[in-house]
């Protein structure tokens, strides 16, 4: 009966749309001075990794059910205040695409400490491998939007809590601080992977690549462009020098996704690379102790750019992540030579709203309702999906004959079914825009996936806007920021229906007009009086009411009373099996399978704690601490030996793959490939360590652990039924 | 045209389905009470998900237990209601309401006589394949079966002759569910 009534409340509520929690903010002025002033800065990181068995979010009707993690997912805050201004917060986050539903929840969460949501900008690198369910947009919850979709309030509160958590955090911590930019640009690790429209946008944006570089047409067609912010604490009374650091974020074009649609992991993908070796270089600088410095990732305009791979596994996610690392790091370094204790820092936000939005001109305007076409289904040309076999869904499709002008020649997906299927709040239909200038640099935040040509078209937008005394020199797109309306393409590129031009939602006009929107922020930050060119509602860092519906409410989220629990297992709970993977190729480092009984995907739950650690055979079982070479070959001092910070081998790293299994008994099977680096395992060897694998209990429970091993005494070698249990291919 | 792409979004937008084959017993209600047993056949189709709208049809084909005259009956009814199928990830047994209507062909009298019939139904299909883990049940197609006893009230309105009477029916079927992971 409690399920009937249930059922029954739930299929009301979900006819009528929800508002969002609004965040009553007052309309802004010039929030800061134009000009540079100090700051303070603190950061700190969420483990938003949710329980395993969430789908994920990204390959549309392929992402998977998540079994399993190779990476931690994670959201790393960076509070910014400017002295005489209210904070504000960047929040780059591992995760498909950022809900304007859980910027608000956040947002919420945030308002006692100045955060609201004009003034909270959170991004998703756009990994594949991140959970879905807390998403607005009935679309994004519903039919083909990932394995068994829907909306579950639990994810998107996990999520917003977690997140709160470590804005608070950062802002408990900020201290003063300097920035620098470091720009480089990096070629031979991106292609474009929709060319054909790329090269048909007039005038085209194309940087020559270096001389002597001989690359294919597909890789010469990116956006090179690597901007990084580098952020240390400093000592007032030496206000350039920085005496630690604090973090990083970069931005970069890169369509996130090496790992394929039949990824079964949550994980932060090739950016998860890159994050995690930045903040080990970091790290290993002496001065910054035992502290946390932490390095983000934001993609820009990612629309149409993609890593080049190949096998689309964990090893080359890594290897692109090392390089994409190694270049990043040069440009750290180098912005640590130009640091600036005092910065324009500067922001505006403003909410638009999109159906039938008209730009400046009066004649262009957006479509009057959101919709996918038909070579949305098909997937992109890197990641077909697997209706990609249809022809109608593949890339190209274009019906030049169709009646309504605006969407023309997009033929609508499964029409008429889509509008049938949704309804007007199957998309969004606000767009979260913020300009922030951060000394030298705008960075504009967007809820979308930009081209490269539309991402250039509206940086340039936003630079020559610029009237004041501060103007800035650089431009960057923050995309997937605040919300999600999927791809925006130049009007030219919308006309080939390619996957970037069918998932454009709201037409071929929505880059022009993001990009005038933008400009407009740029000139209301130079004080110029932009009101009369808007409408009146919402205004300038207004953070609006926003009437939403979700897809259907599934409980999605692991509920602790639906497996086994902890207290109950004691005699299920131990080791089961070790042994050693046949690994192909010379010179790697071996790999260990071990598998044991443990609580459900609930109550082991994923915190800022290591769950799987390697530990030496001693009584205290002390974590093993390596430093390794690095991933790339750095000049890098030596840390001291009071200096350990993370240097464990744990599962918050990347050298751990761990699955769950069916339950057995009243407890669940799980497993874990422990894969260390080669230079980690020539250190292990160095020392001819004795490990164990230990899966930890936060209750205080006794830990599982492994049997012991190392160099000296390895496991048996895996029967092929061991192996396919670890997971491997 | 290639009407491919319209027949895979169609399958995905409106699957799953049921099929099912079982017994069912039915009693008229009153003073001309007849006592029937026979088979039932039946189809659902559970639009956007399989916790919503359900439409569906049935057919029975009774047999006359009591002794107070002919005849055998049949009956034909559309259906439509609210669901929640009991999915290989989650509790073994659903619920369904709906609301049904139809013709039958009943005995009045001595003779047969075609009637309107509309009612209520509910039903409590109940999962026998085994549990999965969400990670073992998100494929784009799956099957699972399930036993359902459902219980389905009717009035029988003759379209000839005066009489309405009310029917009580009990069933149970084995149904064949197919669903896509795809769907919420």
């Amino acid at each position: 009966m409690k399920r009937v009534l249930a059922g029954l409340s739930l299929g009301l509520a979900a006819c009528a749309p929800r508002q969002m929690p609004a965040v009553a903010a007052a309309p802004s002025g010039p929030n800061a001075p134009h000009e540079p002033v100090a700051f303070a800065v603190g950061t700190a990181r969420a483990d938003v990794t949710p329980p395993v068995g969430a789908a994920t979010f990204g390959h549309g009707p392929d992402g998977r059910v998540a079994a399993g993690l190779w990476s931690r997912l994670y959201c790393r805050a960076f509070v910014i205040e400017p002295v005489g201004s209210p904070p504000l917060a960047i929040v780059p986050c591992d995760l498909g695409a950022i809900s304007t539903l859980l910027q608000r929840k956040i947002a919420a969460a945030t308002h006692d400490i100045g955060i609201d949501a004009p003034r909270l900008m959170v991004t998703a690198t756009h990994t594949h491998a991140g959970p879905a369910h807390y998403f607005d947009g009935e679309f994004y919850g519903s039919i083909m939007s990932s394995r068994l979709p829907g909306y579950d309030e639990q994810m998107a509160d996990f999520l917003a809590g977690r997140i709160a958590e470590a804005v608070h955090a950062a802002y408990r911590n900020r201290v003063p601080a300097a920035l620098a930019w470091g720009h480089a640009d990096l070629w031979g690790i991106t292609k474009n992977r929709s060319l054909v429209p790329y090269l048909a946008n007039h005038p085209r944006f194309s940087p020559p690549p270096p001389d002597g570089h001989p690359l294919p047409a597909e890789e010469r067609a990116i956006d090179p462009a690597l901007n990084l912010l580098r952020i240390d604490a400093v000592d007032p009374a030496r206000p350039e020098h920085g005496i630690y650091p604090l973090g990083s974020i970069l931005f970069f074009s890169m369509h996130p996704t090496v790992l394929p649609n039949t990824n079964r992991m949550y994980g932060a993908d090739v950016d998860g690379v890159v994050e995690r070796a930045l903040e080990r270089e970091m790290r290993r600088k002496p001065e910054a102790g035992r502290r946390d410095p932490l390095h983000a990732v934001i993609s820009t305009s990612e629309g149409d750019q993609s890593p080049v791979w190949v096998r689309g596994t964990v090893d080359e996610a890594e290897e692109i992540g090392g390089a994409l690392a190694e270049k990043a790091w040069e440009a750290y370094e180098d912005a640590g030579r130009r640091l600036k204790s005092r910065a324009v820092i500067d922001q505006r936000y403003l909410e638009v709203w999109l159906p039938n939005a008209r730009l400046l001109d009066g004649t262009r305007h957006l479509c009057a309702q959101a919709e996918l076409g038909q070579s949305a289904a098909g997937g992109a040309s890197d990641h077909p999906t697997s209706l990609d076999w249809i022809d109608d869904f593949r890339e190209g499709n274009a019906d030049w004959g169709r009646a309504d002008a605006c969407e023309r020649p997009r033929p609508r997906l499964i029409a008429p079914l889509q509008n049938i299927a949704s309804g007007p709040y199957a998309f969004p239909r606000v767009a979260p825009l913020a300009v922030l200038q951060l000394d030298d640099t705008l960075v504009s935040f967007v809820p979308a996936e930009i081209t490269v040509t539309a991402g250039a078209r509206m940086n340039a937008t936003a630079l020559a806007a610029q009237r004041g005394l501060h103007i800035a020199s650089h431009a960057v797109i923050a995309g997937l920021a605040n919300g999600y309306m999927q791809y925006v393409t130049t009007p030219e590129e919308y006309q080939f229906q390619h996957y970037e031009g069918a998932s454009t939602i709201y037409g071929p006009m929505t880059a022009p007009f993001l990009g005038e929107r933008l400009s407009l922020l740029t000139r209301a930050m130079d004080g110029e009086p932009v009101a009369a060119l808007l409408p009146p509602r919402p205004m300038i860092g207004e953070a609006a009411p926003i009437a939403y519906k979700t897809g259907p409410s599934r409980p999605r989220f692991a509920r602790p009373e639906d497996d086994a629990a902890l207290d109950s297992i004691a005699t299920a709970r131990g080791p089961i099996g070790l042994c050693t993977m046949r690994r192909d190729g010379a010179g790697r480092a071996p790999a260990f399978c071990f598998w044991w009984g443990d609580g459900g995907v609930a109550s082991v739950g994923f915190t800022h704690a290591p769950w799987l650690v390697l530990v030496e055979d001693d009584a205290p079982r002390t974590p093993v601490r390596v430093w390794g070479a690095p991933l790339f070959p750095l000049e890098i001092a030596r840390p001291s030996p009071d200096v350990e910070a993370d240097a464990t081998i744990d599962d918050r790293g990347l050298d751990f793959e761990t699955l769950a299994h069916a339950p057995f008994g009243d407890a669940r099977a799980w497993s874990t490939l422990l894969h260390p680096t080669t230079s980690e395992w020539a250190e292990l060897s160095r020392t001819r360590a004795v490990v164990r694998i230990l899966a930890t209990e936060p209750k205080g429970t006794d830990a599982v652990e492994s049997p012991a091993f190392g160099p000296g005494a390895m496991p048996p070698t895996c029967t092929l039924v061991a192996e396919r249990y670890c997971g491997a291919k | 045209m290639d009407l491919r792409p319209w027949a895979i979004a169609s399958a995905f937008t409106l699957a799953g389905c049921t099929a099912a084959l079982g017994a069912t017993g039915s009693q008229t209600l009153g003073s001309a009470g007849v006592s029937s047993v026979g088979a039932k056949a039946g189809g659902r189709l559970y639009i956007w998900g399989d916790d919503g709208v359900v439409i569906g049809a049935e057919e029975e084909v009774l047999a006359r237990t009591d002794t107070g005259g002919c005849c055998d009956q049949w009956r034909v009814r559309g259906l439509l209601g609210v669901a929640n199928e009991p999915m290989a990830h989650e509790s073994p047994i659903g619920w369904e309401a709906a609301v049904h209507a139809g013709l039958a062909r009943i005995p009045v009298d001595m003779s047969h006589a075609t009637a309107a019939m509309f009612g209520l139904q509910g039903a409590l299909p109940i999962r026998i394949s085994p549990r999965k883990d969400a990670w073992d049940a998100d494929d784009l197609i799956r099957t699972a079966f399930q036993i359902v006893p459902d219980l389905t009230l009717s009035e029988l309105v003759p379209l000839v002759r005066a009489g309405v009477r009310a029917d009580v029916a009990v069933g149970l079927s084995l149904r064949m569910h197919f669903y896509s992971g795809a769907l919420p």
